[in-house]
């Protein structure tokens, strides 16, 4: 650990605390998060193993790096890239005002790791505001896959806790257990409306209330909006009828493109939700496209791999 | 078919060449020859099959404890470890991976009863917890395997495939881990050869399968007697090499398939509706290397006949021979023993002819 010299704590993680660090030998500012072992009883937790192990495969520019594992007695520390932010702390400190063109600019970074983690097989599973990182140049990277799995076939049940309310795609509140890659993709239209509009999209507090929130907004799902819901595990036929409200009305900075796309990404049925490799061809980001055939590069779209 | 296996962890750090292998036998092959050694691995995967079987894993579970075993002993030797704490581990970690989680006290009473009558298990839940540490860095991290059963059903699938004949198929790749072919190979290689032993070469010889071994449905039974290979192992390996030569030199030529083994007449695939010859040039026209398909048809084809006089009886002599002159080793004895190793080669080597011909170990080195 004495390649290490810590600089503070950063925060607590999924598993353990994370801290800013310079390594003594190159200087270079890493992450460390550090995980103690001290439950003998059941070696190194699962989710550190899970993150380890997908971190190894994955090696994209907007997906975070896993430089080491160190192992001192009774502790794991994973040594990461460092960024100085994340997208929460960006939305706070702008007071919800970030320009269009950054928010373009993000998203498409994000859909870019998210699109290379599904062609890769896994599924991210928690995106939120707070796991995705970004540094002043604008590079935002997809942090902290401790709750991310590798979905081979058959797709089995997976645990429910597993997407922070406000992000959690209906079918999951509903007790779907045959949940996909559309899954982050619901969570990643719940990011865009933040980015645009400053706040939180369907800010709910529980299950139902989670549930009421998207109602409310994109009206109540029946059979012929969303077949097979009816039969979800979950679905309750009692819960009040509403009327969508149109989008532009919640995200007006979005131009008709944004609301399209955005659209696209909080629909209700999971199959006919965009994938995240469509939703990078949509013409919402021929904008960045047309900016990086100008400038020869630039723009911070994140060319990725 | 596996775009996505070529850009991971498994097929940049973890399809090995052959010599590699080797090297990493060596130490052990000092103690104990080839088949014998074979053997001693064949026990530890039964083992790791069988607990999986008690605690109903899926196959894909089994199949990466095992995968994480062998990577293990592509960097340690037998000799110098405990095999039974490697496998207690590699099946625990291999459980946390493919999200089926254990408690260790779960796989260590489990271990104690597989191993009753076999030395026995005696770690505790902090061994196997620090041993966890050290597979994983031994393994490097790369904890994500890729298994020929996905490959194997979604060819199955196009060439909509019997399911008789697709468990089969299942059952030669659940063999297959006895080898060392998941080490060598990409996945949907050994998914196409072990679609091509039994669909061309051995199409009439599995007829039943009902019978499933200790890692989970086989072609092969428990009791080791062998419904294919056996004593026509080399035979068919010489037949099999000449007509995938064949294949690969007539490659677009129609050309007449003869039933390769006179004696059966109506094939499984035939019966089933699927034309031998049609499966023959369907083989013919992949655009893969045909070489390693039968590279690794004749690797499984082979341990089919070591398999045939594999007896869990032989396995505690075998053992004792390979950890001689200590027994059994534990990790506190591990680097007395490393230690040893060095003056037990030479006298190893002034017997080893006479090894070489017999398997049990030669008396005057084994300890009282």
């Amino acid at each position: 650990m004495d390649k290490y010299q810590k600089i503070e704590k950063l925060g607590e993680g999924t598993y353990g605390i994370v801290y800013k660090a310079q390594n003594r030998e190159t200087n270079d500012v890493v992450a460390l998060k550090r995980i103690r072992l001290d439950n003998e009883e059941e070696g190194v937790p699962c989710t550190a193993i899970r993150e380890i192990s997908l971190l190894k495969t994955l090696r994209q520019n907007n997906i975070i790096k896993l430089y080491d594992v160190l192992h001192t007695e009774k502790k794991l520390t994973l040594v990461f890239e460092y960024l100085d932010s994340d997208l929460k702390q960006f939305l706070d400190t702008h007071s919800g005002n970030i320009d269009v063109l950054t928010i373009k600019q993000l998203m498409y970074q994000l859909l870019k790791g998210i699109a290379y983690c599904h062609e890769n097989r896994v599924l991210h599973r928690d995106l939120k505001p707070q796991n995705l990182l970004i540094n002043k140049k604008g590079d935002l990277k997809l942090g902290d896959f401790g709750l991310a799995r590798a979905f081979g076939i058959p797709v089995r049940s997976y645990s429910h806790e597993v997407v922070t309310l406000w992000y959690r795609a209906p079918d999951v509140l509903m007790g779907s257990k045959r949940y996909s890659t559309s899954i982050d993709i619901w969570s990643i239209g719940c990011i865009f409306a933040e980015m645009a509009s400053g706040r939180p999209l369907f800010p709910g507090s529980s299950v139902r209330d989670q549930l009421l929130n998207i109602y409310k907004i994109l009206g109540t799902p029946t059979e012929e909006t969303w077949p097979g819901v009816s039969q979800l595990p979950e679905y309750r036929p009692d819960f009040p009828v509403y009327n969508p409200i149109p989008l532009e009305k919640l995200v007006p900075k979005l131009d008709a493109n944004g609301i399209d796309l955005l659209s696209r990404f909080v629909t209700f049925n999971p199959d006919k939700r965009i994938s995240a490799e469509s939703a990078l061809s949509h013409p919402y980001f021929d904008e960045l496209r047309r900016r990086a055939a100008g400038s020869g590069g630039g723009g911070g779209g994140g060319a990725g791999q | 078919m596996a775009a996505n296996f070529w850009t991971s962890s498994h097929a940049s750090h973890w399809v090995l060449d052959r010599r590699r292998l080797e090297e990493a036998m060596k130490e052990d092959l000092e103690y104990v020859d080839i088949a014998t050694l074979t053997k001693i691995k064949m026990w530890y995967y039964n083992v790791i099959g069988k607990i999986g079987k008690r605690l109903q894993f899926r196959q894909q579970v089994v199949a990466t404890a095992i995968v994480y075993f062998k990577r293990f002993y592509t960097k340690n030797s037998m000799r110098s470890t405990d095999p039974s704490l490697v496998a207690a581990t590699c099946i625990y970690l291999a459980c946390k991976i493919e999200e089926c989680p254990q408690h260790i006290k779960h796989i260590i009473t489990e271990m104690k009863g597989a191993l009753a009558n076999h030395g026995g298990f005696e770690y505790d839940t902090s061994k196997v917890a620090e041993f966890e540490f050290y597979l994983l860095e031994e393994l490097e991290f790369y904890l994500i395997v890729y298994h020929p059963y996905r490959d194997l059903t979604i060819i199955a699938k196009e060439l909509k495939l019997e399911e008789s004949n697709l468990q089969t198929a299942w059952f030669v790749i659940n063999d297959s881990y006895r080898t060392d072919v998941c080490l060598l190979y990409a996945p949907h290689m050994i998914a196409l050869a072990a679609l091509y032993i039994i669909c061309v070469v051995h199409a009439e010889r599995f007829t039943d399968n009902s019978g499933s071994s200790s890692i989970g449905g086989s072609i092969n039974d428990d009791s080791g007697n062998l419904i294919a290979g056996g004593g026509s192992g080399v035979h068919s390996n010489i037949h099999l090499h000449a007509q995938l030569h064949s294949m690969a030199t007539k490659k677009g030529h129609h050309h007449h398939h003869h039933h390769h083994h006179g004696h059966s007449t109506t094939g499984q695939m035939e019966v089933h509706g699927i034309n031998n010859r049609n499966m023959v040039q369907w083989f013919a026209d992949l655009n893969v290397e045909i070489e390693e398909i039968i590279e690794i048809t004749q690797e499984i084809l082979s341990l089919y006949g070591i398999w045939k006089d594999y007896t869990e009886e032989s396995i505690p002599a075998m053992l004792q021979a390979l950890k001689r002159p200590s027994q059994p080793a534990t990790p506190n004895q591990q680097q007395q023993q490393q230690q040893h190793s060095q003056s037990q080669q030479q006298h190893q080597e002034q017997g080893q002819e006479h090894h070489h011909h017999q398997h049990q170990p030669p008396q005057q080195q084994l300890p009282q």
